[in-house]
């Protein structure tokens, strides 16, 4: 059975986001994000949605709506070329890759608030909690500890 | 098959260990298979790919450093509509190239790519069996065909002096009773096979070539499976099958699948030679250590500028500091060219492969005789390693050597 392409990108892109997140944070917050993370399973949901969830003190699951990513960008054939160039994309810093950065960032931000795991204060839109019911809601509000 | 600027790199690597022998460009992050093994087509999608333009400056800046082989890689490198005019950026300054696909390239695109200079080709194969291939392919029909006939056309086009090709074979459970009938058949149509044993991950510690499911994971109990079909591997070698794998390399594999330290980074610390052998770099042009990491500051290898990076100490700090970190890999090309830099018994053993007996090639080879071949190979009726089921109900730490 193929792998489903975008699914497996936007798992992989929300755990790199989540190791930039390892990066800058402290020793005690490190081992939290891992932990949580080791917690993470992903289902497809559809088009360019991914289902996540997550074990832990808080758990829960969330829906990402990741159709703002813009994966598998073409330079090759003349027409591609042709618009990079007159978007100022060639020879200039990848602002495609700098978007797809900031929504996973986001993303993983606002998991990791709602899994009780860092006090981000980041709200990212394109992410949806899904309520013990299975509806989505746009209710972000959560305690953290 | 090499230029004077790639000979000239070749030998001051070999002496001072810091030239940039081998680069890994991921030309393109789209593939037309999603192997089971593999991650790097969804790591790389996030980045938009080089026009061709911006190629050419990266061919310019690899020739001013001196870079002796750039290895085309992916994704698949055929679904690049200007994959020839990209070789040809290369081979016209000297930059060796090899590339590396699976198989899924009609005829004229593999004229073209030889005709531009491409005279080094890397083919992924990883079992005699289609429908096991088919399997690893990701449930692709007809794979495997593809793969072969990719092979029969490259064998009519590639001049038979001066040229290069191999099988890129992934050690894993499903191939393991396999992999010494990929050897036989490579060997008999001319072809060399490395190896290259799965690379698994979790979600903590995500790498861009690794996978996250732990199903691939090798168990304790199967390590003498594969330190068995790696001896067998070693034996054949020695007795003259076309297997490019050093033993230091074959000896790290097994280490590496029980996840203890490998050797082949203890000459340089612990650390790998990126980027002092060897670097990679991302479809939209930017510099990465490997690829497994990413550095977070954005190096891109078509400005002019980069030659005199690549130098800078600063540079080479921010890249230690993730090679560091690192927890090291088998991918093949990277430990087999620390050990041909720093170890004089690989360095003489590929002196010796490539120099003095370069062996010759039965080619051209025909879709059918490649056929027949495979399916007399597979059927044999020889003694193959076979992965014995999980503890629960094998009771056995005895070796199971089975017929067939």
């Amino acid at each position: 059975m193929p792998k489903k392409i975008l699914f497996e990108s936007a798992i992989h892109h929300l755990t790199r986001a989540a190791k930039r997140r390892t990066v800058v944070a402290s020793g005690e917050q490190s081992t939290a994000i891992s932990t949580f993370m080791q917690s993470l399973s992903f289902r497809h949901l559809g088009k360019q949605r991914l289902g996540i969830e997550w074990g832990g003190a808080r758990p829960g699951r969330a829906e990402l709506d990741y159709r703002g990513a813009e994966l598998y960008v073409r330079g090759d054939n003349p027409a591609a070329a042709k618009k990079q160039h007159d978007e100022h994309l060639a020879f200039n810093p990848d602002t495609i890759q700098q978007k797809n950065q900031e929504l996973f960032d986001d993303a993983i931000a606002q998991l990791l608030e709602w899994g009780g795991v860092l006090a981000t204060g980041v709200r990212c839109e394109a992410l949806s909690r899904v309520e013990a019911g299975g509806a989505a809601s746009d209710d972000s509000a959560h305690e953290i500890h | 098959m090499f230029s004077t600027l790639s000979k000239a790199t070749l030998a001051k690597a070999a002496l001072f260990q810091n030239a940039p022998i081998y680069v890994q460009f991921y030309i393109t992050a789209r593939c037309n298979l999603t192997c089971q093994q593999c991650n790097i087509i969804y790591a790389n999608s996030d980045v938009r790919e080089c026009t061709l333009d911006e190629i050419k400056k990266i061919a310019d800046n690899f020739a001013t450093m001196g870079v002796a082989m750039v290895l085309l890689t992916g994704g698949e490198p055929f679904v690049r509509k200007d994959l020839p005019e990209i070789i040809r950026a290369f081979e016209s300054r000297g930059v060796h190239v090899r590339m590396q696909t699976n198989g899924h390239a009609t005829e004229e695109q593999i004229h073209a790519a030889v005709e531009a200079g491409g005279r080094d080709i890397s083919i992924s194969l990883d079992s005699l069996w289609p429908a096991a291939q088919d399997a690893i392919n990701g449930g692709f029909a007809r794979s495997w065909d593809e793969a072969l006939r990719c092979m029969s056309t490259f064998s009519r086009y590639l001049p038979a002096k001066g040229s290069f090709a191999s099988l890129g074979c992934v050690l894993q459970r499903d191939n393991l009773k396999y992999i010494t009938d990929v050897i036989r058949f490579g060997t008999e149509i001319s072809w060399f096979t490395s190896l290259v044993p799965v690379h698994v991950t979790t979600y903590d510690k995500p790498m861009n070539f690794r996978n996250f499911d732990q199903s691939l994971r090798w168990k304790p109990h199967e390590f003498p499976y594969v330190d068995a079909v790696l001896d067998e591997v070693r034996a054949m070698r020695n007795q003259g099958y076309l297997i490019y794998d050093s033993d230091q390399y074959l000896d790290d594999i097994k280490r590496f699948v029980r996840e203890l330290p490998t050797t082949w980074r203890s000459r340089n610390g612990g650390v790998c030679d990126s980027p002092n052998l060897y670097f990679a770099v991302l479809p939209n042009g930017n510099f990465q250590p490997c690829c497994d990491h990413r550095l977070a500051n954005e190096y891109p290898t078509y400005a002019d500028d980069f030659p005199t990076i690549y130098r800078q100490s600063v540079f080479r700090r921010e890249v230690r500091e993730v090679t560091s970190a690192c927890s090291g890999c088998m991918y093949g090309s990277y430990p087999e060219m620390s050990i041909s830099m720093r170890f004089w018994k690989a360095k003489f053993e590929r002196m010796k492969l490539f120099l003095t007996a370069p062996p010759e090639k039965r080619w051209p080879v025909s879709f059918e005789t490649m056929l027949e071949t495979a399916a007399r190979i597979r059927l044999e009726d020889r003694p193959r390693v076979e992965l014995p089921p999980p503890p629960a109900t094998h009771r056995s730490s005895s070796l199971a050597i089975v017929q067939g």
